[in-house]
């Protein structure tokens, strides 16, 4: 079983500094009128105020192989792990499919502890490759 | 701990594949292990007291050193 409650990231934060600053350098470098200007920037400040927070608390993995997301008023949803799923050294983002849409986890390397997120880099690696496996019983051979 | 995340997904891109379920079963066993227990297995610095996990810990140190 794995437990997913990733903590206050600084690599997180850089990064969403990072990518404002870029976005609002692109969007006042490109030459709209100040009225489109101001309302695009508006929409992309909500975008990352909404990014920033915390609707999601973590996710769990149990000993079957089912996926849960964890609510931060406590409860949790069974929900099954989008193939979208991002991978990298550094970070991790799980695409989590539940009914109503898909929720994100973004789990930065310095968020959680290294066994975690080594534990869940390698479970997402088994997990490509049997969902591979599948994929190709199901094509059958050609 | 860098070279552990190395051998162990040399070990899910090459042999996972193919491995019994069993053998998957004992892998997914070795990730519940603690950093240090996993590693001292690994380098066969420990011997894991069951065969098969024996057999798989010495399966995922023979296919990183295969890489280097």
């Amino acid at each position: 079983m794995l437990r997913i409650e990733p903590e206050r990231s600084k690599l997180y934060r850089n990064f969403l500094g990072l990518s404002a600053l870029a976005s609002g350098v692109a969007l006042w470098g490109a030459g709209l009128p100040p009225g489109v200007k101001a309302v695009l920037s508006s929409i992309l400040g909500l975008y990352l105020f909404r990014l920033g927070k915390h609707r999601v608390l973590g996710a769990r993995l149990d000993g079957s192989g089912h996926w849960f997301l964890l609510r931060p008023d406590g409860s949790e949803e069974r929900v099954t792990l989008g193939q979208s799923t991002f991978v990298s050294d550094v970070c991790i983002v799980l695409h989590l499919e539940t009914e109503r849409g898909r929720e994100l986890l973004p789990v930065f390397r310095d968020g959680v502890d290294p066994e975690t997120f080594r534990r869940l880099r390698v479970h997402l690696a088994c997990a490509r490759s049997e969902k591979s496996e599948e994929q190709d019983r199901a094509s059958g051979p050609t | 701990m860098a070279e552990l995340d190395r051998m162990l997904l040399r070990y899910v891109e090459v042999a996972y594949p193919a491995a019994e379920e069993a053998e998957r079963r004992n892998f997914e066993g070795l990730l519940e292990l603690d950093d240090n227990l996993l590693w001292s297995y690994l380098i066969g610095y420990l011997e894991p007291a069951e065969p098969d996990v024996s057999r798989l810990t010495t399966k995922i140190r023979k296919l990183a050193s295969h890489r280097t």
